[in-house]
């Protein structure tokens, strides 16, 4: 019953995760931060590797007893009963967040790209290579991520370093100025769209190498890269920045090089790329939970009927603002978050505790 | 059951292969054996019987006319039989006594299966049989027409050897171990197709292949279900381990010298018989991007010239796309000086942006076809009358756009840099002029990223095609784009089996 075959290096998962974690990042929505003042966010990203290094406790000690199962395995190890109700658990988390990658990324482009377009097409085009990619399967996704990220992180350095001459520390108002609560609660929002947490407790078995460097550099870099875009949206952009929907790309649509002007093609060229790991990587680890614990059809089979949900709810979701901001609640993300990263393992860690103690007393 | 219909389909108009690997033995009755091969033969015109006494025993010799050299049969093989004195052996001591009247530059070897005998002869041997003996002897006076070794026609090097391959295996063969004179170097024969029964040798080093691998491609070999093999990518698709890709884990080569490096860093490779290209197995993307010439040359050279194939892979694939994705969606990216011109030009042509690349791209590739088909002198004429007629006639008529032209121009040349991905580009640019031209930069980078992770999946024998790429061999990394001085990597070679995940 083990989520086993093939293995990634820690390399691989972790740049995989990045460009994951990239995409939440460049897709940051205004809303998100109506009560903070932008030079606020320049810190905030520092709260959440606190916040973010806390919420993996459980999973830390979980994995040092069991290195070779993941948490769904160890569950299933106990009981099978309650492995499968964890599973369902993951596999609807893991669709809600699909659905919202692909509805932010629908939204972006119905709203910018083709603002005059029906974007059915293309909405259903996104889906199905992301199921492609699903089907190629885990180390597939883990190879190309580490070739995607030599494309996108130097366009993003690019787009950056083109927005230099354009900096005014004038716009940097001084931090904390509404407290400091507004800046810890926009960073545990923050880590609660972070979904990359509960690929960790599924994947981490099938990683080889050093993991526990590999997630330290994961949390520093994309936090790193978070406080420089924000430093560059703040500086470059001020108050202005908190009028667009999607600020980041109204930055990178700022950068000029040469006679080059509208950066923002390679901007969403990245967050395109990004997405295409990041919901490739969740459809997979749907349709691997399925075939695990559900397995009387093949993979391919689950992806086709997971390819097809998710693009009815998308389809259902697309054009309805109403029902984007429901689903891309922080809300229910950061619930969502605590539950799979925190609460199970907690509680499994509590029932071998309980057995532990229970085989004292009887010895 | 539509697979089944399919199915049926295809059986009514094909013939399963008899497999039959029941071995007929050669019979005591020397008649008997030679009625069974001219019963094989036939009426065949070219295949020749003699009988001959040899110290009052019979003796039959049966050679393919013009498979073998005449000469050296009669004068090596012939004569010193039936002047030898065998007047005291008779039957299988005879056959081995045969054997040791033949000069020793003769290939020489004895069986007791006919049919094996048969297809020797067809190959160019020229056997004997004898009255109560169980064996025959075959002795190789090869000496059908083959071409000369002469210069490679698809892998020009500027510094490098001037011999290709040729159609005979064998010779192919000595163009390797001349290069390698260290018994490593080893081959196995393995037979391809059930009908053309054609020799397929594997070459490897010994000392450094995987052995694992080798036992993989051998078997792959050998339960390759072909009833004729007439070229090397024949066998291409029981190689490649991935065979729904569009790139190819399997490479091929036609230069020795190239093949003798593939082997030196643990590769193995297949030289099929009557094809002057051999393949070459696991094949990384990288490879593509790499020649001999890299090798003869200065490093900081040799890495500029990487990266201007490197560059032109990119022009290849997705120039026409962008450019179509561009001026259909994304026209703020134009500078402002290059604008006014491009939407100028493409307003007075009568084709949306997408159907123009399409329809030049079509072109261009149906004059690439005809010139590669046609005699090399009628080839030149249709670059001229392409060149003539849809480049210049076309835009002044207004059909095409003159910036067009010169994507379509850029992105020509561009291809033929990296000539062994031509097929996947010129498929890939098509794909991307589509996307391109109907939702832009967005369908665009979709379809890179599919591309991409379509190649990444591809994991020939356990190395994977983007090694050392991804996974990350950061030692590999010494000839990957940029390449080392020989001083640095004459401190290790490098061997494929390392750089699996």
């Amino acid at each position: 019953m083990e989520l086993s075959k093939g293995k990634i290096s820690a390399f691989q998962f972790f740049t995989m995760l990045f460009l994951s974690r990239t995409l939440t990042t460049v897709t940051y929505l205004s809303s998100y931060t109506e009560n903070i003042r932008l030079s606020d966010m320049l810190i905030q990203p520092f709260f959440r590797i606190i916040i973010g290094s806390i919420i993996m406790i459980p999973l830390y000690f979980l994995y040092k007893r069991n290195t070779d199962k993941n948490l769904l395995d160890i569950v299933n190890s106990k009981s099978k009963l309650v492995a499968r109700g964890l599973s369902i658990i993951f596999v609807l988390f893991f669709f809600y967040f699909t659905v919202v990658t692909i509805a932010r990324l629908d939204l972006f482009a119905g709203t910018i790209v083709f603002p005059e377009t029906d974007l059915t097409y293309i909405l259903i085009f996104a889906i199905v290579l992301c199921c492609y990619g699903a089907f190629l399967g885990f180390e597939a996704l883990g190879r190309s991520s580490v070739i995607s990220s030599a494309f996108v992180i130097p366009a993003l350095i690019f787009i950056m370093i083109t927005l230099v001459k354009k900096v005014d520390f004038l716009n940097l108002t001084p931090i904390f100025y509404n407290g400091v609560t507004p800046v810890v609660k926009v960073a545990i929002d923050s880590v609660g769209q972070t979904v990359e947490y509960a690929i960790i407790a599924l994947a981490l078995p099938r990683v080889t190498g050093n993991v526990k460097k590999g997630f330290f550099i994961w949390l520093i870099s994309q936090t790193f890269l978070m406080a420089v875009m924000f430093f560059f949206a703040c500086t470059v952009m001020g108050n202005f920045a908190s009028t667009q929907l999607f600020p980041f790309h109204t930055l990178a649509s700022l950068a000029e090089f040469a006679m080059f002007s509208r950066l923002d093609a390679i901007f969403t060229s990245v967050w395109i790329m990004c997405a295409f790991i990041k919901a490739g990587l969740l459809i997979y680890l749907q349709s691997d939970i399925l075939t695990t614990y559900f397995g009387k059809f093949r993979r391919t089979t689950f992806i086709f009927a997971i390819g097809i949900i998710t693009i009815i709810a998308n389809l259902f979701v697309s054009g309805q603002i109403k029902w984007f901001n429901f689903i891309d609640n922080s809300m229910i993300k950061i619930v969502l978050t605590l539950i799979t990263v925190v609460l199970i393992p907690l509680l499994v860690l509590m029932l071998f505790r309980k057995e532990k103690r229970v085989c004292e007393k009887l010895e | 059951m539509s697979e089944n219909w399919f199915q049926k389909k295809i059986d009514e108009i094909t013939v399963k292969d008899n497999n039959s690997t029941e071995k007929r033995f050669v019979d005591t009755d020397l008649q008997k054996n030679v009625m069974y091969i001219k019963q094989q033969f036939g009426d065949a015109f070219d295949v020749k019987y003699r009988k001959y006494n040899a110290s009052g025993k019979e003796v039959y010799f049966i050679m393919v006319d013009g498979m073998c050299d005449s000469l050296l049969a009669t004068e090596q093989v012939i004569l010193p039989i039936i002047e030898a004195d065998f007047s005291s052996e008779s039957g299988d001591k005879l056959i081995h006594s045969a054997a040791d009247r033949v000069s020793a530059s003769i290939d020489k070897s004895i069986t007791n299966d006919i049919d094996e005998a048969i297809r020797e002869a067809i190959y160019g041997s020229i056997i004997m049989l004898t009255e109560g003996s169980h064996f025959v002897i075959m002795f190789g006076v090869q000496g059908f027409p083959k071409r000369a070794v002469l210069e490679p026609s698809t892998e020009m090097q500027e510094r490098g050897s001037r011999e290709a391959f040729v159609e005979s295996f064998k010779d192919n063969v000595t163009m390797i171990r001349r290069r390698v004179r260290n018994p490593v170097f080893k081959t196995q024969i393995v037979e391809v197709g059930t009908t053309t029964k054609t020799r397929a040798c594997v070459c490897y080093m010994s000392d450094r292949v995987d052995k694992k691998m080798l036992e993989n491609i051998v078997e792959r070999l050998k339960n390759s279900t072909l009833d004729t093999v007439l070229g090397s990518g024949y066998l291409q698709p029981f190689l490649d381990t991935k065979y729904s890709s569009i790139f190819s884990g399997v490479g091929f080569t036609e230069r020795p010298d190239v093949l003798t490096a593939k082997i030196s860093e643990g590769k193995i490779c297949i030289i099929v018989d009557g094809t002057p290209n051999a393949l070459i197995v696991p094949y990384l993307f990288v490879e593509h991007f790499h020649s001999l010439d890299d090798y003869l040359k200065r490093p900081y050279y040799a890495t500029f010239i990487r990266v201007l194939k490197l560059i032109s892979f990119l022009f290849s694939v997705f120039l026409p796309g962008l450019y179509v994705a561009v001026c259909t969606f994304h026209q703020e990216i134009i500078p402002e000086t290059m604008i006014f011109g491009i939407t100028g030009q493409e307003s007075r042509t009568p084709l949306p942006i997408m159907f123009e690349a399409l329809f030049i791209h079509l072109i261009y590739e149906i004059v690439r076809e005809g010139g590669l088909r046609m005699p090399k002198t009628v080839g030149h004429a249709i670059s001229i009358v392409g060149a003539l007629v849809i480049g210049e006639s076309a835009v002044t008529a207004g059909i095409l756009s003159a910036p067009m032209l010169i994507v379509v121009g850029l992105t020509a040349v561009s291809s033929f840099v990296v000539s062994t991905l031509y097929e996947p580009v010129a498929v890939l640019r098509f794909a991307f002029i589509i996307v391109g031209g109907i939702s832009g930069l967005y369908g665009i980078m979709l379809c890179f990223a599919a591309v991409l992770i379509n190649a990444s999946a591809i994991n020939p024998y356990g190395v994977p095609f983007t090694s050392p790429l991804s996974p990350t061999k950061i030692g590999a990394w010494r000839d990957l784009i940029f390449r080392a001085g020989w001083k640095n990597m004459s401190k290790g070679r490098m061997q494929v089996n390392k750089l699996e995940k």
